[in-house]
């Protein structure tokens, strides 16, 4: 064995290597596939076998349908799985120095528990917590341990006093004007947000790279053509076309999360842009040149993760964004009336702002914090993200 | 030592196009890499050296065809591509610069480039290994555990350990990041390993190191080594041959022990006067050189060195000592490119004068001129004496063109008429400069006699 394969740089045979040179998949590569093939086949099952009204799992006897949206969100968080979380479980070292940076950073290190609460909670919640439903008798129900007048109120469910109303477990948070209860709406509201933060993150991240990577790497004409396109798309009146489409198609939540995402990811493609060209200049790209590797090779294994922090740190700042608008555009009576954001929440209670403001509050509060926590982590991981800036310190 | 050179350059060229204008339209050339040709042997290390912006590091990459050369060739012998006679229609079949894709490849494992800058020539985002393990899974090596294998195997020769493989770059000296890239450099086994600045970035005492380690596994492995510097100390360190290059040119080549103890050219002279040397008999005379390397798009023309040379040579008929005379070309270029601004020295002489109200008088400033390019009041030879007098005058009256042409005709060096080409001086020690050719020589003979 020793002699057949010596483990010496210098006693390699290197056309007996060559030849056997052959194609292969990373573990990352591979997961994913293996989880995007069946998620694919059941969109596909979903959309072509089945009518519209047979809910999905129908042939195992589940009464469990996946709306269309849910197959892309589910596919970007496989994406996350595989190339965000594994990378870090792959490279405990880089993970460990990472971590050691982003914790001097006590409130981030808060907002991330609480993002990550978001996550599942959003991810899972609604498995447990039924989807909010309008019951007119019971409007107005004020949340545990508070009260409200019985007037205000629909039929209370909890015990009256003094004329009010006081709160109930059935809704611990208290009910809209509707009779839903807003601690299912928040919980709903949850998954809402992430689908938002998910889809709409990932189409921008798809385009601002693309366009990023291959303007700095093509650069010439191809630089230009695609960073005019980009200044025009910067300077497009967004808000004036998003009504123009509700008017014409209606608002749902799928077409809000598709605009956010292709009129977003210009600053991402600036930003990737420039932060590739520095990359491109760098010696170990060269090295690596020297060493024969393909083009394909160098952009995907050198420029595009040595360009992820400016993404990743970008993202950050996109998905409050993406949940802000949604909330403002909620609020003005343009979302999605049928799904339980957030901001439909907040707009239902509007109205009922002196009687009944937990309505308001609940949700706007968790939309701050979320908000709130987004920047903190994204003000974090840009200091942790970048090894060179700390180089540089340490020199 | 077989008697064909491992890689023999032939007059390489790399031009880098200035375009200008919405059509790109090409308005003129850099000529960064201006014709350059030398060998290396086996197991050799030749030297590479010159200022910066001299066009050394763009001829290592355009030998390695990181770049691709405007013109001339590269005839590589090694990797098993010895022995090959030329083609019929003049090409070589070892040319480089012709390669088809499956011979580069093969060519990249035969021929390796360690960079200067040991902070960025590592992917932070990667371990050490990996990066060193990348360029074997490149050619094909899809055998994970061998690659670590061979890596750490490498890893311990250049004085790491094996657990390195797993730390990140920025957990390492410049030093050690500097053996990392010795270690990626050779874990092809390569024949030829072309060193850009390996040692600038470091220092002094890490210079010694990293200079010993790369001495070592040359030898070790028989490697070739084309090492590229600025630092004449660290060439006569390593080197068995040096090339001097000046704005895109070899001005100078031979054994490194016949260029440094005997430098004929002028400006290997002036390389060497910086060094400080223990040994006081080869000590050079603290030569100066003044100004920067001209722009490489408009060279000067004959010899490019001649807007620098303190040993510019006078044209015949003119005698005038050479510290004057290089004050005269100083003078003159000036003149000529607008850079002397009169009312400024008239402004000095006025303080100097401490000034007695109404302005100073032209000879004020002449005298000021004069001070400034370390010109005798009178020049020993009167009739030079009298053409630059006149050059003065008019400058002082702002016609600038015409003392331009005045000190352009009187001044004139054969320097930057005749391009001069290599004189030998045995045992391939050339250098090029017009005064080894026969007639200068003599001239100035003679004018040493008086
Ligand atoms: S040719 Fe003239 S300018 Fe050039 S190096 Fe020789 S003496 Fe100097």
């Amino acid at each position: 064995m020793a002699t057949q394969r010596p483990d010496r740089f210098d006693q390699v045979d290197w056309d007996e290597v060559t030849e056997s040179s052959g194609f292969s998949l990373t573990v990352n590569a591979k997961g994913l596939l293996a989880t995007t093939i069946p998620l694919v086949g059941l969109a596909v099952y979903d959309w072509q076998v089945l009518d519209k009204r047979t809910p999905t799992f129908d042939a195992l006897g589940w009464d469990f349908d996946v709306p269309g949206l849910d197959y892309l969100f589910a596919f970007t968080i496989l994406l996350f799985v595989f190339y965000v979380a594994l990378p870090l479980y792959q490279n405990p070292r880089m993970t460990r120095y990472y971590w050691k940076e982003f914790k001097r950073n006590r409130p981030a290190v808060v907002s991330l528990g609480w993002i990550a609460f978001v996550f599942v909670v959003g991810l899972i919640g609604p498995l447990f917590v039924a989807a909010p439903e309008q019951s007119v008798l019971h409007s107005y129900q004020p949340p545990m341990y508070l009260s409200v007048d019985t007037a205000n109120a629909g039929t209370c469910l909890g015990e009256t006093a003094n004329g009010r109303c006081f709160g109930t477990w059935q809704y611990p948070l208290g009910t809209t004007r509707a009779g839903k209860g807003v601690f299912a709406g928040i919980v709903h509201g949850m998954t809402i947000s992430m689908k938002i933060g998910f889809i709409a993150t990932f189409i921008a991240v798809l385009f601002g790279t693309t366009f990023g990577t291959v303007s700095a790497y093509a650069g010439g004409w191809v630089d230009e053509i695609l960073m005019r396109y980009v200044d025009i798309q910067a300077s497009f009146p967004t808000l004036v076309f998003y009504l123009l489409i509700i008017y014409t198609f209606g608002g749902g939540l799928w077409l809000l999360i598709l605009l956010l995402g292709i009129f977003s990811w210009e600053g991402m493609a600036r930003y990737v842009r420039s932060k590739a060209l520095s990359v491109t200049e760098e010696e170990y790209i060269k090295a690596v040149k020297v060493s024969g590797a393909s083009s394909f090779r160098v952009v995907r294994r050198h420029m595009v993760p040595n360009t992820a922090s400016s993404i990743i740190t970008d993202t950050t700042l996109l998905i409050p964004g993406f949940l802000l608008a949604e909330a403002q555009l909620s609020f003005l009576g343009l979302g999605d009336p049928t799904v339980a954001s957030w901001g439909q929440l907040i707009a239902a209670g509007r109205d009922a702002l002196a009687f009944a403001p937990w309505i308001v509050l609940a949700p706007g509060l968790m939309l701050f914090l979320t908000i709130l926590a987004f920047n903190f982590v994204g003000d974090a991981l840009l200091d942790a993200l970048n090894p060179e800036a700390a180089a540089e310190a340490e020199r | 030592m077989t008697e064909q050179p491992l890689l023999s350059v032939r007059t390489l060229k790399k031009h880098y196009p200035i375009r200008q204008g919405i059509l790109s339209r090409q308005v003129g050339a850099a000529k960064a890499v201006d014709g350059i040709s030398f060998d290396i042997y086996r197991g050799e290390t030749v030297g590479l050296v010159g200022e910066s912006g001299c066009g050394k590091s763009t001829a290592a990459t355009s030998i390695v065809r990181l770049e691709d050369p405007t013109d001339g060739e590269v005839v590589f012998n090694g990797g098993g591509r010895e022995d090959k006679e030329r083609n019929s229609d003049g090409t070589h079949p070892n040319d480089v610069t012709k390669f088809d894709k499956q011979e580069l490849k093969a060519f990249r494992r035969d021929v390796q480039m360690v960079f200067q800058d040991p902070s960025s020539s590592f992917d932070p985002r990667m371990s050490v290994g990996s990066s060193v393990a990348e360029m074997l899974l490149v050619h094909g090596m899809t055998d994970k555990h061998r690659r670590r294998a061979i890596v750490e195997d490498l890893l311990e020769r250049v004085g790491l350990s094996a657990e390195d493989y797993d730390r990140y770059p920025h957990e390492f000296s410049g030093g050690q990041k500097q053996r990392i890239a010795l270690a990626r450099a050779l874990v092809l086994n390569p024949e030829l390993l072309v060193a850009d600045e390996p040692v600038s970035a470091l220092d002094v005492s890490v210079q010694a190191e990293i200079l010993s380690l790369i001495s070592d596994l040359q030898a070790e492995f028989g490697l070739s080594l084309l090492l590229i510097s600025h630092d004449m100390s660290v060439i006569r360190k390593v080197c068995d041959r040096v090339a001097v290059m000046y704005l895109g040119e070899i001005v100078e080549i031979g054994d490194t022990e016949a260029v440094f103890t005997n430098p004929q050219h002028p400006y290997t002279e002036a390389l060497l006067s910086s060094i400080p040397t223990p040994d006081p008999r080869t000590r050079a005379e603290g030569i100066e050189l003044t100004g920067t390397v001209p722009d490489p798009v408009n060279p000067p023309s004959g010899c490019r060195f001649h807007t620098r040379c303190h040993r510019v040579v006078q044209p015949e008929g003119l005698d005038v000592e050479q510290s004057v005379w290089r004050g005269l070309i100083d003078l003159r270029y000036r003149v000529k490119g607008g850079q002397i601004d009169v009312e400024t020295l008239r402004e000095n002489a006025l303080a100097a004068e401490s000034g007695d109200g109404d302005g100073v008088s032209d000879e004020a400033v002449t005298a000021e001129i004069r001070t400034e390019f370390d010109l005798p009041d009178r020049l020993s030879d009167p009739e030079a004496d009298r053409a630059l007098s006149e050059a003065l005058d008019k400058l002082v009256d702002g016609d600038i063109e015409d003392a331009a042409e005045l000190l352009d005709s009187t001044f004139s060096t054969p320097c930057e008429e005749t391009t001069p080409d290599y004189t030998d001086h045995g045992d391939g020690h050339q250098s090029a400069c017009i005064r080894h050719s026969d007639e200068i020589a003599s001239a100035e003979l003679a004018a040493d006699d008086d």
